[in-house]
């Protein structure tokens, strides 16, 4: 959480005037454990033009329980405004990937935090990561690729960015068989539905 | 939703359909752009959300009559002040006006939430059977899960499943915003187990090893390393209610004065009614010591304890009948009963503190007058335990002692009073390991001077305790 009030206390020197003041609300009412207020304040900041307020969003949404929006967020985060990620908003979306048990997404971003966090997150972080390691038995794969690949081809349509997170643990755990098993159907999935033009927005 | 939000949930202060105050020079365009949000949190169907949404934008701007009429519609939704009504009669400790107003919102159409909060309320009722299905839904949904989970476990736990309980909590021990109230569940989730085994390991140091256990002092004597392990075993085949049957076994050995050496061996079988408070246990059993390698005690009891809570403390009585058979012949004189009784009253203290305060009475009938005595002191214990992997605890005892005739021997009935205290730091590794370091005092005030002493301990053990069943 320190990091995230130092993250928004830059914001508030250097970030558009008029999202400062709800980043900084946001901030206040997630310390204090008000999740949907500080969700809130954090969408009106990113309407204001605050384009950093994303991350603070999908945070917020992981502290909800609203992990698949959170999941959703945090690509659109990092896609709008990578300058803005830190340790602490990287642990924040390994835990929402692992809340849907996209155990690849979570623990590559826990590596990460465990490079760069401080003890207490590493400490964290290394604990879920050992956990994530039991999950990835390799005779739970198969089965487990199954699952992703229809998960994401349901949600093409509708939800391409969580459908993305679906396909690409499905092709990620593909790779870690010598099979390859379903790798390639994960990858063209991939690719056709990044070919496809965006959705309305939900 | 994990429990934290439930908590804050059901704390929240704010009704979100009550009466909206205005802000002063609220900004019309900002209304705008949380009316925004709002439709936006509306559409994704949460409602919480979008009402907190509404509220700023009339904050900001009473006349924005979208956000106004967005709001209104909100609250008139039948689900929606179903749900709304059924945190707040849970807030307020109705439980079954909550459950009604749960079922309403079920009954529109499929929620987990509301699965979960009917379950919180009917574990809190004590009906478990009818908590677990609405659970079981709950723990579908993907971000509701672990705190379904951890209901689950401690369902499990109250009714004595403790070996499953343990598997359901130890799975949310990775989780990190549940992991310190899992590892502690789970910890009593493997006391409960059916089979249970613990040992207790430790090295110390005792600044008056020459002292007997009945209180004998060597002349000359003084500091002595003590080594000692302890084990338990105990097999309760229907859980924590019903049936038992226990087993102990305790070893202490000491560098010097080996003459002390002491060994013991016990068994119990009892009976307990209710699974936990309240309670009541009658049991019976007989213990054997061996001091310096010779017979010393043999020991038959009979216990009966229970608990009851009462509001916000938990009152405790105890009465021990202990028929006390020395093998030492020179001790054959103190062969007899021993009735020890003990009522007491806990409490907690603010979120850490567990504070114990208990009166002790105690009659031995031993075979000659001088030898029994009448004593009763008070006992007090505080538990600190402000992380779920470190604790602290102190106890204190006091006991005055008063024999019943005068002593031949001393010409004069002897009377004594004795000050135990203890206090303890543990270090909580996982489920079964914790690490403990204690110190102690013990000191004996006797009208008799050779029976005055000060002894100081400190030890540092390691402790496993595993439920197998």
């Amino acid at each position: 959480m320190a990091a995230l009030k130092a993250a928004l206390l830059a914001l508030a020197v250097a970030g558009a005037p008029a999202a400062e003041g709800h980043l900084l609300e946001g901030a206040r009412l997630f310390r204090a454990e008000v999740y949907g207020a500080a969700l809130v304040e954090f969408r009106v900041a990113g309407a204001l033009g605050a384009q950093e307020a994303l991350w603070y969003s999908a945070a917020a949404l992981l502290k909800l329980g609203r992990s698949e929006e959170a999941v959703e967020a945090f690509a659109e985060a990092a896609a709008v405004a990578p300058g803005a990620r830190d340790s602490l908003l990287d642990y924040y979306r390994a835990q929402a990937c692992h809340a849907l048990r996209l155990y690849l997404c979570a623990d590559g971003l826990l590596a990460s935090v465990v490079e760069q966090g401080g003890p207490r997150i590493a400490g964290h972080a290394r604990a879920m990561r050992a956990a994530i390691a039991s999950e990835l038995a390799p005779q739970r794969l198969p089965a487990a690729i199954d699952w992703y690949l229809a998960r994401g081809k349901e949600l093409s349509a509708r939800r391409p960015l969580l459908a993305a997170a679906y396909l690409e643990e499905a092709a990620g755990l593909g790779q870690r068989l010598a099979s390859a098993y379903r790798r390639q159907e994960a990858l063209d999935a991939l690719a056709k539905l990044r070919s496809a033009p965006p959705p309305g927005k939900r | 939703m994990p429990p934290v939000l439930v908590a804050l949930l059901l704390s929240a202060a704010v009704d979100p359909c009550a009466p909206v105050t205005p802000v002063a020079g609220g900004s019309a365009s900002l209304a705008e752009a949380y009316r925004r949000v709002g439709d936006d949190e509306k559409a994704r169907g949460a409602l919480d959300t979008a009402a907190e949404a509404y509220r700023r934008a009339l904050e900001q701007d009473p006349s924005n009559a979208r956000a106004r009429e967005a709001l209104q519609a909100l609250c008139r939704a039948p689900s929606f002040d179903a749900f709304q009504e059924g945190v707040r009669r849970m807030r307020a400790g109705e439980l079954d006006a909550a459950l009604s107003a749960f079922a309403a919102v079920r009954a529109a159409g499929p929620s987990p939430p509301a699965d979960l909060l009917s379950g919180i309320c009917l574990y809190r009722k004590g009906d478990f059977d009818s908590a677990v299905p609405l659970l079981r839904s709950a723990e579908a949904d993907p971000s509701l899960r672990d705190s379904a989970r951890l209901y689950l476990g401690m369902v499990a736990l109250r009714e004595g499943e403790g070996a499953r309980a343990t598997r359901l909590l130890e799975e949310l021990n990775r989780n990190p915003a549940l992991g310190g109230v899992a590892m502690e569940l789970s910890r009593l989730a493997n006391l409960e187990s059916r089979l249970l085994f613990s040992v207790l390991g430790e090295v110390g140091y005792d600044s008056n090893g020459a002292v007997a256990p009945d209180g004998t002092v060597v002349p000359a004597g003084g500091s002595d390393a003590i080594f000692g392990l302890s084990a338990l075993g105990l097999f309760r085949p229907t859980g924590p209610a019903g049936f038992f049957l226990r087993a102990t076994l305790q070893l202490a050995e000491r560098a010097r004065f080996d003459q002390f050496n002491f060994a013991g061996a016990g068994a119990s079988l009892g009976w307990r009614w209710g699974p936990s408070v309240p309670t009541l246990a009658l049991e019976a059993g007989t213990d054997y010591q061996v001091l310096g390698g010779q017979p010393y005690l043999w020991l038959h009891h009979l216990l009966v304890s229970g608990l009851l809570t009462l509001g916000p403390v938990t009152f405790g009585a105890s009465y021990a009948l202990q028929y006390q058979y020395f093998r030492l012949d020179p001790l054959g004189d103190q062969n007899g009963l021993l009735q020890l009784g003990e009522v007491s009253g806990s409490v907690p203290v603010g979120p850490w503190l567990v504070a114990s305060l208990g009166f002790r009475v105690g009659f031995d009938s031993a075979q000659v007058p001088p030898l029994s005595y009448f004593q009763h002191g008070p006992r007090i214990d505080l538990q600190l335990l402000p992380l779920y992997w470190f604790r602290v605890g102190l106890r204190g005892a006091l006991w005055w002692r008063s024999y019943s005739a005068v002593d031949p021997s001393f010409g004069f009935a002897r009377s004594d009073t004795t000050v135990d205290v203890l206090t303890w730091v543990e270090f909580v590794l996982g489920t079964e390991w914790t690490i403990r370091v204690a110190g102690g005092m013990f000191r004996s005030s006797s009208n008799v001077e050779e029976l005055n002493y000060t002894s100081w301990t400190l030890t540092a053990g390691v402790s496993w305790t595993v439920g197998i069943l």
